[in-house]
């Protein structure tokens, strides 16, 4: 494709991962450690090439051990992007910032988790009590008080806005479920390879908040860490892997938003940080929804992949439970959804695999390769990006 | 700070305690503790157009229904002070 100036001179040149478990038996900082040199083996590259870094707020393993770990010489670059997994494309967005800037050559972005062994993402957060800087949440002060203490019950009260409004119910959500697990069944690194359900299982799933999401529209909780490596279109010409360019990526918070619990916008069923992301990628690239062959779109529960069908216009807002039940979001349908099987399917390290399901779609060595694929949309919401081929 | 006029000058002002139901949910799972089973957690906007998380209560799951009228009520807590819930508008 053409290489013009709208788009960024960064690429993504290395994915590195651990296996996705429910008890890694090892420390995140370690996970860490792994994945990070798995990426850079991916890319040809060593630590001491690697100046630049950048994970999540509320990651636990710090830049200075993981340099001291690693044997890295010096970073120049280091950075934490914000609000959980809805700013899981933020460590992308500032690779590509730092290397186009010239604050760094090679960066690494890295999320590693214990979430099932050590502690329980999806359980009650009763017991928080100071929040992590950066989560951009007032979920301890407005709704813990009222119990609504998980991230299911938190997203329930949006969705059940949005079921009211377009005629949407739980067994609607079973066709996002149901095609995920259906990709992850094929993919050997998902949790849920081979593991296919059908509607009916769904169906037939407990209640987690009624009457909005059953167990099978919540994604799992998951052991592992994923990493990347970032570095310039030129520089990844000479390496090992087919570049996966970062044709721009942005963050996003919009007016009166909050993570997990923005009840507070106009109209709740809009996905008011999704459509910024969206708005700026198509016009910093000139690209739309049309030019997309792959949408990684970041699921915590099955609703959120209806926001961004919408936010990211491949539907119009109320479409996409249609759209969904249609093949839409099918390997073979408009607009093929996280082929890897997506957090629900895969492994849930907080949108970082999604991310590098991306880079392979781009590559061409996906477990689950959808054909022809020239753009990948990443979407989180409060942070998203369009990988392309160099 | 005011998010429209950047003002900081502060006053109170009180509600009419007049809401409608914007949304609503009932976590089944998992249960929590200090709270009855069957809590129902309520987004309410009130008449002035602010919107809070609550509870609402003194009504029938079947008969909730998003839109309708609630009014404001307060009980106690455990450390004496006061927590506003929400039921169905009696009056009006």
């Amino acid at each position: 494709m053409a290489a013009g100036s709208r788009f960024s001179n960064t690429a993504i040149v290395g994915i590195g991962q651990t296996e996705f478990s429910k008890d890694s038996g090892r420390s995140e900082l370690q996970l860490a450690c792994e994945a990070i040199k798995a990426a850079l083996d991916d890319a040809g590259l060593s630590p001491a090439d690697v100046d630049g870094m950048s994970t999540f707020t509320i990651d636990n393993s710090d830049d200075v051990d993981l340099v001291r770990s690693l044997g890295i010489d010096n970073l120049r670059f280091s950075s934490r992007a914000g609000h959980g997994g809805g700013g899981s494309v933020g460590p992308v967005a500032h690779a590509m910032a730092a290397i186009d800037g010239g604050l760094a050559n090679v960066v690494v972005g890295y999320r590693a988790m214990n979430e099932r062994s050590e502690y329980r993402f999806g359980q009650s957060q009763l017991g928080n009590t100071g929040g992590a800087p950066g989560a951009g949440t007032g979920f301890i002060e407005w709704s813990l008080p009222f119990g609504s203490a998980t991230a299911a019950a938190w997203t329930s009260v949006q969705a059940q806005r949005y079921m009211h409004q377009y005629g949407v119910s739980n067994e609607d959500f079973a066709h996002v479920s149901v095609q995920l697990r259906k990709n992850a069944s094929t993919n050997p690194n998902a949790w849920f390879y081979k593991k296919p359900i059908t509607v009916e299982d769904h169906q037939a799933s407990r209640w987690i908040v009624e009457p909005v999401f059953r167990l099978l529209d919540c994604t799992q909780e998951s052991d592992g860490a994923v990493a990347f490596v970032a570095t310039s279109c030129e520089r990844a010409r000479d390496l090992r892997q087919t570049p996966a360019r970062i044709l721009h990526a942005t963050q996003a918070i919009p007016r009166d938003y909050e993570t997990v619990t923005s009840y507070y916008h106009d109209d709740v069923c809009r996905f008011d940080a999704g459509e910024a992301c969206a708005k700026e990628l198509y016009r910093r690239t000139g690209l739309g929804p049309e030019h997309m062959q792959v949408g990684m779109l970041y699921d915590h529960f099955t609703i959120a992949i209806y926001w961004h069908l919408e936010a990211n216009g491949f539907c119009k807002p109320g479409e996409a439970a249609d759209f969904v039940r249609d093949g839409g979001i099918a390997l073979d349908g408009i607009i093929p959804v996280s082929p890897n099987g997506g957090h629900i399917g895969e492994a849930y390290i907080h949108g970082m695999n999604n991310i590098a399901e991306g880079v392979r779609q781009i590559r061409g060595t996906a477990a689950n390769q959808v054909s022809d694929v020239e753009h990948v949309l990443i979407s989180a919401g409060m942070s998203g990006a369009i990988l392309g081929r160099d | 700070m005011c998010p429209v006029c950047q003002s900081l000058e502060r006053e109170e002002v009180e509600l009419s305690g007049r809401a409608t139901l914007y949304s609503w949910a009932k976590p089944v799972h998992p249960q929590l503790p200090m709270f009855e089973p069957g809590t129902i957690v309520a987004l309410i906007e009130f008449e002035e157009g602010i919107r809070m998380l609550s509870n609402l209560c003194e009504v029938d799951e079947a008969d909730i229904t998003i839109g309708m009228p609630l009014e404001v009520f307060f009980v106690e807590t455990a450390d004496s002070g006061a927590v506003h819930q929400f039921r169905p508008r009696k009056t009006r």
